[in-house]
């Protein structure tokens, strides 16, 4: 056997296995890309078959001739076709290439044998320009979409180049007899190589798609590792979308979660939105209940009745995989191509990989939640114990000098039972009592202030008054306190608390400053709100404790506890009645030079107040409009 | 030669007031301070036979306390007075003889001091 038999073997063989490989997949897809690559194919094989049967018969009969004429024609028109079947071609360019074909064929049955050399060689440059324009289309194909697929359209581009040029050399051969044997190796080499490119592009080995698939799953598993930390699981999600659409080399992809409480499917929309369906509808649900990978080329004709959705989301063709963990769905993850891609399978197995992939990345998730919850509860828990630590603590020294102070006075009074009552120590018995009192107190205020349960019975209360009277008792007591107020100030209010509110407020003014500085309370009205600011010229605030002021237990940093006894409740006490009366506390501070605590609540619009205090006595229907005058109003607020 | 004190070292008047009421009733000498510094003069001063030293105190508490002693080289043995949890911890970071945790009554007092340091003779 010559070198030049065995090449031409080889490259039959080639084609041989590629169109056995081809055939079967069209058997079992039967959809109009394999059948036209099984076609493509066939033609190829029986063109080297006619011309196997000519060269061993060492004639060419008529039909013979004029049949691998008509076929050589027909092949570049069915590559074209292919091309078709991945991207749609313009239409005319489609009816030119069949009407071309059509001609060339039955002017090869037509014309007289044999047949002139001018139409051989345009039967194969009718080829070769088809094969051309093949290959030009399917690389620009291959940048639209990667990993296996691109190395697959790749190879296919190659394969149609390579087979165009080597019909271009067999025309060349025609034209120069001459050269014509060394021609022929060349065609053989070119046809070879292009045989093996299409093997590789329609019939590609197992390991090759393993190997080509490698860096995309690379590239989204580098990404996942971090996915699970993201701050919300729709970070993640949408984390998880793009690396599924830049792995497939989709325009997009989404991912549908399974929300096990409510039954539902939940896709996360770029918007920020929640799209929600029961967990077996659309194609995602398909997918999500079927438990299994699932492509369709037109999502419209396999959903009809969604068809608008896929419109709107410019979906033709999905690719759809489960998001499961340990046989558990989770949810399902969707990739949108452009096209139909024949090369579907590998699509499908990359994606199934990637769906895997997001499984892991989820459960993670939820791990990481469940361990933030373990902590937070261990952190309450830590929280109650310091809760209950300092109280008892604080309860101790009162209670110390409560049990001394009693068990001499009964020592006393069993030694001598005559003697006159010790009243100093009675008062400090009475004393730490009332200390003990109020610590229970905040210790309950706090519980309250926990639960959201500060406020008893609302009414109308007037601030301004409230405020006044706070300051005028602590300047009672000694105390330099001063009011500036412009009232009347009235909301709807829990009058005990709001009273607590200042009073705190102002005690930790006089605590924190020295006896002799003054401590001034404003409070003033500003259309719906009401204000009231604590300000003193005290140690003031280091910056540091400013974020934690209003924190259970919470005591600055440059308080002595020795001096300055307390359980770090009162501001936080103080916050809850300023938020639970829709409120909220703030406060601003320089160290050294004191502190000021606003307050801001809200306070009931001037009119509608003036109507609802005059009420009992006014008919507002009958009455004449003066009645609802300033004496009307005055009465009213009760200044 | 007279009997050498005991001395009561707490911030909170009425703790400081009872504890050494009890122990006079009791035929002990006390001193008494409201704070670090003035529990160090007292010592320098009285040359007390027990401190009974509150911890948390204003001016100097009673780690300065036991510093300052150290430092100087006086030797004398103390009871610390706490409302903390960790009292037994804070009396052996100090070097104390004992602690009396608070709340302390009579009966607790009187045994924790009498562990140290016996009642006199004269009471007895």
């Amino acid at each position: 056997m010559s070198a030049d038999d065995f090449l031409s073997l080889v490259t039959q063989a080639v084609f041989l296995i590629v169109f056995a490989d081809v055939a079967v997949k069209a058997i079992g897809g039967r959809d109009r890309a394999r059948l036209d690559i099984a076609l493509f194919f066939g033609v190829i094989v029986a063109i080297i078959g006619l011309s196997d049967f000519g060269r061993l018969t060492g004639t060419q009969t008529p039909v013979v001739e004029s049949s691998l004429l008509g076929l050589v024609s027909l092949l570049g028109y069915v590559l074209v076709r292919i091309v078709d079947d991945f991207a749609p071609q313009r239409s005319w360019l489609m009816g030119a290439t069949a009407a071309g074909t059509l001609v060339l064929i039955v002017a090869a049955f037509a014309l007289p044998h044999p047949a002139p050399s001018w139409f051989a060689a345009l039967s194969v440059a009718w080829f070769a320009a088809l094969g051309g324009y093949a290959s030009i289309a399917f690389a620009r194909l291959a940048t639209r979409t990667r990993g296996v697929t691109q190395r697959r359209m790749q190879a296919v581009a190659a394969g149609s180049g390579l087979v165009a040029l080597a019909f271009m050399l067999a025309i060349v051969g025609v034209f120069a007899p001459a050269y014509a044997s060394d021609l022929m190796i060349g065609t053989r080499l070119l046809a070879l190589a292009g045989g093996t490119a299409y093997f590789i592009g329609f019939s590609t080995p197992v390991a090759l798609r393993r190997a080509w698939q490698e860096p995309e799953l690379r590239r989204f598993l580098s990404r996942a590792a971090s996915l699970p930390r993201l701050p919300s699981s729709a970070a993640i999600v949408a984390e998880l979308e793009r690396g599924a659409a830049e792995s497939t080399g989709a325009p997009s992809a989404t991912v549908g979660l399974f929300d096990r409480h409510r039954n539902k499917l939940q896709y996360h929309e770029r918007s920020g939105a929640t799209f929600e369906t029961e967990p077996d509808a659309l194609i995602g649900g398909k997918v999500f209940t079927e438990g299994r990978p699932f492509f369709t080329a037109d999502a419209r004709r396999t959903d009809p009745a969604n068809a608008q959705l896929y419109d709107q989301r410019n979906a033709t063709a999905v690719i759809g995989a489960p998001i499961a963990s340990d046989g558990r769905p989770l949810g399902v993850l969707l990739v949108y191509a452009r096209r139909a891609p024949i090369f579907a399978e590998d699509d499908l197995s990359l994606v199934q990989l990637l769906a895997d992939q997001a499984a892991v990345v989820l459960e993670s998730r939820t791990l990481i939640e469940e361990a933030a919850t373990v902590q937070a509860r261990e952190e309450a828990t830590r929280l109650k114990d310091d809760f209950l630590s300092a109280a008892a603590h604080d309860l101790r020294t009162p209670l110390t000098t409560l049990l001394l102070h009693a068990e001499l006075l009964q020592r006393h009074a069993r030694q001598d039972p005559g003697a006159p009552l010790e009243l100093d120590r009675v008062a400090s018995i009475v004393g730490e009592a009332h200390r003990l009192q109020e610590l229970v107190t905040s210790f309950l205020d706090a519980s309250r202030a926990e639960r959201g349960q500060m406020l008893g019975r609302r009414e109308t209360v007037n601030l301004a008054e409230l405020v006044a009277e706070t300051c005028a008792r602590v300047a009672g007591n000694g105390r330099n306190c001063r009011s500036e107020v412009s009232g009347p100030i009235l909301g709807s209010y829990d009058p005990d608390r709001l009273r607590q509110l200042i009073d705190n407020l102002v005690e930790n003014a006089l605590k924190y400053s020295s006896a002799e500085s003054e401590v001034l309370v404003r409070a003033w009205r500003d259309s719906e709100l009401a204000h009231i600011t604590v300000a003193d010229r005290g140690i003031g605030i280091p910056a540091a404790d400013l974020p934690h002021l209003f924190d259970r237990f919470h005591r600055g940093s440059n308080v002595d506890d020795r001096r300055f006894q307390g359980l770090g409740l009162g501001l936080y006490i103080c916050r809850a009645i300023a938020q639970e009366h829709g409120g909220e506390i703030s406060a601003e501070s320089e160290l050294g030079q004191g502190s000021t605590f606003h307050v801001v609540l809200p306070a009931l619009p001037v009119a509608a107040l003036d109507l609802e205090e005059a009420r009992p006595t006014l008919d507002i229907e009958a009455a004449p409009i003066e009645a609802i005058g300033p004496e009307a109003a005055g009465s009213g607020v009760g200044a | 030669m007279p009997e050498r004190p005991i001395l009561v070292v707490d911030d909170d008047p009425g703790i400081l007031d009872a504890v050494a009421e009890l122990l006079r009733l009791e035929g002990y000498e006390v001193e008494t301070a409201a704070n670090g510094m003035a529990a160090l003069e007292a010592i320098d001063r009285a040359r007390p036979a027990l401190v009974l030293l509150d911890m948390r105190m204003p001016v100097l508490d009673g780690w300065g306390v036991a510093r300052m002693l150290a430092e100087r080289g006086v030797r004398v043995p103390i009871l610390v007075m706490t409302a903390a949890r960790d009292g037994a911890s804070w009396a052996s970071e100090i070097g104390a003889d004992g602690f009396l945790s608070k709340p302390f009554g009579i009966g607790d007092l009187l045994e924790a001091v009498r562990r140290v340091e016996p009642p006199p003779v004269a009471a007895s």
